[in-house]
């Protein structure tokens, strides 16, 4: 009864500090616990995109481990900054590549794509395109895979304006995506309007 | 003077702390069930909060008698050290009095006294215990600690040996400067 520590007893804070105390006695082996994988790759989801993409130059066993993230999140605002003004736009197109051909459809749960500058609109299209193409992918394997059934969670935040969002709409129809993940699509209109009259310009 | 302020500052605390142990008396006359940790120490636990556990949800489902009889379910990859913080966690969580704020406060007190080691140690027993709350709570936590930290940090964080030589290193970041992801 002596080592039995419950609801009933008072003193659980003088408790903890004893056995705390006497495992930290045990330590210094320095032996490192190891997370398993799928651990870490819950931890990389929850790391903007840039950041866990970061994370291949680790190790060699690294390179790849990003792609099994669950959340896509393309933010363009991570890649300006005052010093590198010229290069920013260009940094995010590649980033936007090489995020969407490596990462794994069937993990991916949620995607938000974020653009406070101006881009070609063909580029949009592409990247907007790929991303319902994959979601329909997946989605048609939630048929035979209850366990991704997640998936009506996706999120298209899209910043900004109608000329998107109708574009949008428009892709969604022709895209034939079931209308359980067109009605979870939201579409942040906090920012942007002139972000909105340059896609109508194009 | 300063005794004063220094009492006025612990009263909230304390008053917590109080209702706290109220609120474990009061559940005393709750069913308990008793856990056993790896290391062998037994615990009582209020069913309410156990039940909140997805291994011993599991294990009643095989042998629902262990509800009612003094056999202890063993929980093979929890230590007591672990079960202790994520019975603190639950508890807290748990108390119906706690607002925003109070629980605000606990999760960053709770983190704040947690070392890289422990933290790890504790997200293997709430994987193991398959508790939600806390799981998402730490996992989150760790991508907080790992951002914007250099890859040398990040190494040691998580165990890694870093497998490549100082030229492959140095090629690999050149390669992906395309992408404009900048390891630092």
């Amino acid at each position: 009864m002596e080592e039995s520590f419950g609801s009933n007893n008072t003193d659980f804070s003088a408790c903890k500090q004893k056995l705390l105390k006497v495992q930290e006695t045990n330590e210094g082996d320095g032996t490192m616990s190891k997370l398993p994988e799928p651990l870490i790759n819950h931890i990389l989801s929850f790391l903007p995109t840039k950041d866990a993409v970061r994370t291949s130059v680790l190790s060699k066993k690294w390179i790849f481990r990003w792609t099994f993230i669950t959340k896509l999140n393309l933010d363009d605002t991570v890649f300006y900054s005052p010093k590198r003004k010229t290069r920013g736009k260009m940094n995010f197109v590649n980033f936007v590549y090489r995020a969407l051909l490596l990462s794994r459809p069937s993990r991916l749960r949620s995607f938000s794509l974020v653009m406070t500058n101006k881009y070609d609109v063909s580029l949009l299209n592409t990247w907007i395109s790929n991303i319902l193409i994959r979601r329909v992918l997946a989605q048609s394997r939630v048929a035979k895979l209850p366990l991704f059934g997640m998936l009506s969670h996706l999120e298209l935040g899209l910043v900004g304006c109608e000329g998107i969002t109708n574009f949008d709409k428009e892709l969604l129809n022709s895209a034939a995506v079931p209308d359980c993940l067109t009605s979870t699509l939201q579409v942040n209109e906090a920012i942007g309007a002139d972000v909105a009259l340059n896609v109508k310009d194009l | 003077m300063a005794e004063e302020t220094e009492s006025t500052k612990t009263e909230p605390l304390k008053t917590a702390e109080e209702e706290f142990k109220k609120l474990e008396i009061t559940e005393e006359e709750e069913s308990e069930l008793k856990l056993e940790t790896s290391d062998h120490v037994t615990f009582m636990v209020e069913a309410s909060i156990a039940m909140k556990f997805g291994a011993v949800q599991q294990y009643l489902e095989v042998s629902p008698a262990a509800s009612a009889s003094a056999t202890a379910i063993p929980l093979h990859n929890v230590a007591s050290r672990e079960l202790i913080l994520i019975l603190e966690y639950y508890r807290m969580h748990d108390w119906v009095d706690a607002g925003e704020r109070d629980l605000k406060e606990f999760d960053e007190r709770f983190l704040k006294d947690l070392n890289y080691e422990e933290l790890k140690e504790l997200l293997l027993a709430a994987n193991y215990l398959n508790v939600e709350k806390l799981f998402n709570f730490l996992t989150k936590s760790i991508a907080n600690i790992i951002r914007n930290k250099d890859v040398e940090f990040v190494r040691t964080f998580f165990g890694i040996d870093n497998d490549y030589t100082p030229e492959e290193e140095a090629a690999y970041r050149e390669e992906n400067a395309w992408a404009g992801v900048k390891f630092v």
